[in-house]
């Protein structure tokens, strides 16, 4: 039974080879980039960019839980946010290295 | 023989640039912090120097540019305008179409105008070094060609999918002085980070930014700063020099109004370029619709595991068109256009907020048929993110035909497709095919939108 369902199901890689145009990174990419692109869910806007290829809500609903989903669909946040998370997070970071001590204060 | 090139002298460029911040009736509100608190710009400093700073929050409507700024932009600028005539005698439309080539810069695009001004007001702080992330390339060699012609170094963190994929780049990036390394590298502790989890990792934007952040925050000398080529409101002050000098060129041309305004609308450059300065006169009365171009977004929404807290009343949805799907009902306002959608420039989303703007989406099927059609009659192959553009202003040339009004049409060609021939590949492979959606899906996204609390939006009313 779990065999029929997962014939029925597909692959999870059975899409890796189609192609198309990444407006995120700029240039074409397989699918297998936009399932796994260097982060812990898929790309947010896989949908966005498959949709129109082959039934990408069903694939993501086949292969992903509802928690991996919500994550990879959340809205993202805006660019002066994530840029101070980030300098926060180097400067943790560099902290810890230097056993607490800042790093040079930029003029 | 008719004109098609309308060119302006060098001492005709702009002197000033535009800041629409200043005539918005309300300008977008600084994002929240984890704390709940406003992100203010001075939050930005171990990564921007405080000249851009004091841009990014200006509410003065002129900001001057530089001399110095000038004389680097006018290597390629002023950049010329086209009136694309063969297209209008193959579309056979009354329309008048103009477009800014901003493929005449050296790297190729739009970008160095702004990467020009960064490196200089960087310099001027006294910084040394620029850093930076980049996919494909465009924007690491935009700032790679700037850092090269004011002697700063420069250090772009590229994508490994994208350093592996993108070569010719690289060595773009190469040639004008830069340090181009695949991310996740080993010189940053959030590179290593990653690599000892998955060493094999192809990469992502967010790891490059990460990297390339960390370096500037961390150099001990204090001369390293980081610097980005959209979103940020510095960015699409310094681009208004597009729109700026397409409006001279169209008075040169005889052209007293414009009708249409379009362009491709990624995190917002170019199109802000183009468009800021025509929404100023726009919020002075005159009728000018603005069209920023989006990639197609998925239209079928369904309660359950996708969860949105926005609604359509926003007016942040790019409404795609009834032919691009082949159904004969309006989908739904597609709010993912503006919630999965990565960061659109607040700037451009306040517009399209107070309705200064109606944003449109195409899938690339459509772009690239435009794109060719462009390529054999105008000639200039096309970026992908450009044939976003193209396909936009046909379909507005083809309403104008079916009007028999003489709209004027001018758009932003922001950049040629010569080192992106793949995407044109896949095309003429036949590999871009159509999935039809099932008409439950669609039925079941406009009523899934129902119950959604709305968005609380500043908006006037007024368009």
């Amino acid at each position: 039974m779990f065999v029929l369902h997962a014939v029925i199901m597909g692959s999870i890689t059975e899409h890796d080879s189609r192609k198309r145009y990444c407006p995120m990174l700029g240039h074409q990419i397989h699918f297998q980039y936009c399932r796994e692109p260097g982060s812990d869910t898929p790309c947010r806007k896989l949908l966005d960019c498959w949709w129109t290829a082959f039934d990408a809500k069903q694939f993501l609903l086949d292969h992903y839980g509802k928690e991996t989903i919500e994550k990879m669909l959340a809205p993202s946040q805006p660019k002066a946010v994530t840029l101070y998370d980030l300098i926060e997070k180097a400067r943790k970071s560099a902290g810890d290295q230097d056993g607490g001590q800042k790093p040079h204060s930029t003029s | 023989m008719e004109q098609t090139k309308i060119l302006l002298e060098e001492h005709e460029m702009p002197r000033q640039w535009y800041n629409l911040a200043a005539d918005l009736p309300n300008p977008p509100l600084p994002p929240l912090g984890p704390d709940g608190k406003p992100i203010t710009p001075d939050m930005l400093a171990p990564v921007f120097p405080m000249n851009l700073i004091e841009q990014e929050v200006s509410t003065e409507r002129w900001i001057d540019i530089p001399e110095e700024i000038l004389g680097i932009l006018s290597l390629w600028r002023p950049s010329p305008l086209y009136r694309a005539r063969r297209l209008e005698q193959a579309l056979g439309t009354p329309a008048r179409i103009y477009y800014k080539n901003e493929g005449v810069s050296p790297p190729g695009s739009h970008k160095p105008n702004t990467a020009v001004a960064q490196a200089w007001y960087n310099k001027q702080f006294g910084i040394e070094r620029l850093t930076t992330e980049t996919g494909a390339g465009q924007w690491g060699s935009a700032l790679a060609f700037s850092c090269a012609l004011l002697g700063m170094e420069c250090k772009v963190f590229m994508v490994r999918i994208s350093f592996d994929q993108k070569p010719f780049r690289k060595l773009m990036m190469q040639a004008w002085g830069a340090n181009c390394v695949a991310s996740p590298s080993e010189e940053t502790q959030a590179g290593r980070d990653i690599l000892a989890k998955m060493p094999d990792t192809p990469g992502s934007l967010g790891i490059a930014i990460s990297e390339a952040i960390e370096q500037a925050v961390t150099d001990q000398s204090g001369k390293t700063r980081y610097s980005l080529g959209s979103v940020l409101n510095h960015v699409m002050l310094h681009q208004t020099v597009i729109g700026l000098e397409a409006k001279k060129q169209l008075a040169k041309a005889g052209e007293d109004k414009v009708d249409t305004v379009i362009g491709c609308c990624g995190g917002g450059s170019n199109f802000a370029g183009l468009a800021f300065p025509f929404v100023l006169d726009k919020i002075n009365g005159a009728e000018i619709d603005v069209i920023p171009v989006e990639p197609e977004s998925c239209p079928t929404l369904t309660r359950g595991p996708f969860s949105y807290d926005h609604g359509d009343t926003a007016r942040m949805t790019p409404l795609l068109p009834m032919h691009s799907l082949g159904h004969t009902f309006v989908p739904p306002p597609i709010h993912a256009g503006g919630l999965r959608y990565h960061g659109m420039a607040p700037l451009v989303s306040q517009c399209v907020v107070e309705g200064l703007m109606t944003p449109r989406a195409y899938h690339q099927l459509k772009c690239y048929e435009s794109a060719v059609m462009w390529a054999r009659t105008e000639g200039f192959i096309s970026a992908p993110e450009t044939s976003h553009a193209l396909a936009c202003t046909i379909d507005e040339a083809l309403k104008a035909k079916e009007e028999g009004k003489e709209k004027v049409i001018l758009f932003n060609w922001s950049g040629h497709g010569l080192m992106d021939l793949t995407g044109y590949d896949n095309y003429f492979q036949g590999n871009l095919h159509d999935f039809a959606l099932p008409e439950e899906d669609l039925v079941a996204g406009m009523g899934s939108m129902e119950g959604l609390p709305k968005p609380e939006v500043r908006k006037t009313g007024k368009w």
